[in-house]
């Protein structure tokens, strides 16, 4: 029973701030990745027709949309708002995988070391932050690129895609690395 | 922890989106010939496309569903069956512009 009280039904915001929302749909042949492409194209076209059939909070023109070999990657600064961008990706053609990432990068992440240090070895000779990071790239990405160097000194190499972890300096592996402060480690954009 | 009441709510939300799905379901077998014309165009079939799409409505709703009872019950279950059938049209009407099913 609701008596005489004033009802009021809020439609709550997929998250309470936006960020840069980057969708990579990856496909197992070109073709499909440009029927993907031609469909988000409509989508996008029908947003602009039909702005009141579409719950978004973004509009059309502010939207990426490219592709490169079997993927499709869509850009948009959104607080979430990627349902119909998904129906898309996911029904226009088969994906292999469609991955979704907050404000997205690229890094190259490089450590010198001493030479012959294994990655294992070397978490037990380096810092304890150090060697959290390491064991974090090691979990997320793999083994390192492992590269000889001069004076006695390899470098670790390990190439970073997905949700923004490195900004002002810091790396965040699970915790806040100031990177920048470390001469031995580097972070490339 | 969750009282008695939430996991009641909880559940009734449950049952409602279960009832919603089997009314788009419903709905979509009565509207065969258009799903049959949008899905000519996509590269899965129609078992899946209804699937996709009533998934697609019971997303939208599923909030709304959990405040239709005690002790919120800000709207009622019908709100929510009347606003998913809304949905459906709308992704529906989307989908035919989008994959030129007329």
């Amino acid at each position: 029973m609701m008596d005489d009280k004033e009802v009021c039904i809020f439609k709550f915001r997929s998250s309470s701030h936006s960020e840069d929302y980057t969708l990579i749909a990856t496909y197992q042949a070109t073709e499909e990745a440009g029927k993907a492409k031609a469909a988000l194209d409509k989508l996008l076209q029908d947003m602009e027709e039909h702005p009141e059939s579409y719950d978004t909070d973004w509009s059309p023109e502010e939207a990426q949309v490219s592709t490169a070999g079997n993927q499709v990657t869509f850009v948009v600064y959104s607080a979430g708002y990627l349902d119909d961008v998904e129906s898309v990706v996911n029904k226009a053609a088969n994906p292999e995988k469609v991955e979704c990432y907050t404000n997205y990068q690229e890094l190259t992440v490089t450590v010198k070391v001493p030479k012959g240090l294994t990655p294992e070895t070397a978490m037990l000779v380096l810092d304890k932050e150090e060697a959290e990071a390491i064991k974090w790239f090691k979990e997320k990405i793999g083994a390192p690129k492992i590269a000889e160097g001069e004076d006695g000194e390899q470098t670790y190499e390990w190439f970073y895609s997905g949700d923004e972890i490195y900004w002002d300096g810091c790396l965040s592996t699970g915790f806040e690395f100031n990177v920048d402060e470390k001469e031995n480690w580097a972070v490339e954009e | 922890m969750t009282s008695k009441t939430d996991n009641t709510a909880q559940n009734s939300a449950k049952e409602l989106l279960i009832e919603i799905a089997r009314v788009i379901l419903k709905e979509l077998q009565e509207r065969e010939e258009t799903v049959r014309k949008i899905v000519t165009n996509l590269a899965i079939s129609e078992v899946e496309y209804k699937k996709a799409i009533t998934a697609e409505v019971i997303k939208d709703v599923a909030v709304e569903a959990r405040y239709a009872f005690p002790p919120c019950a800000n709207c009622t279950p019908d709100i929510v069956k009347n606003n998913a059938l809304r949905a459906l049209q709308r992704k529906l009407s989307r989908d035919q512009r989008i994959y030129g099913a007329t």
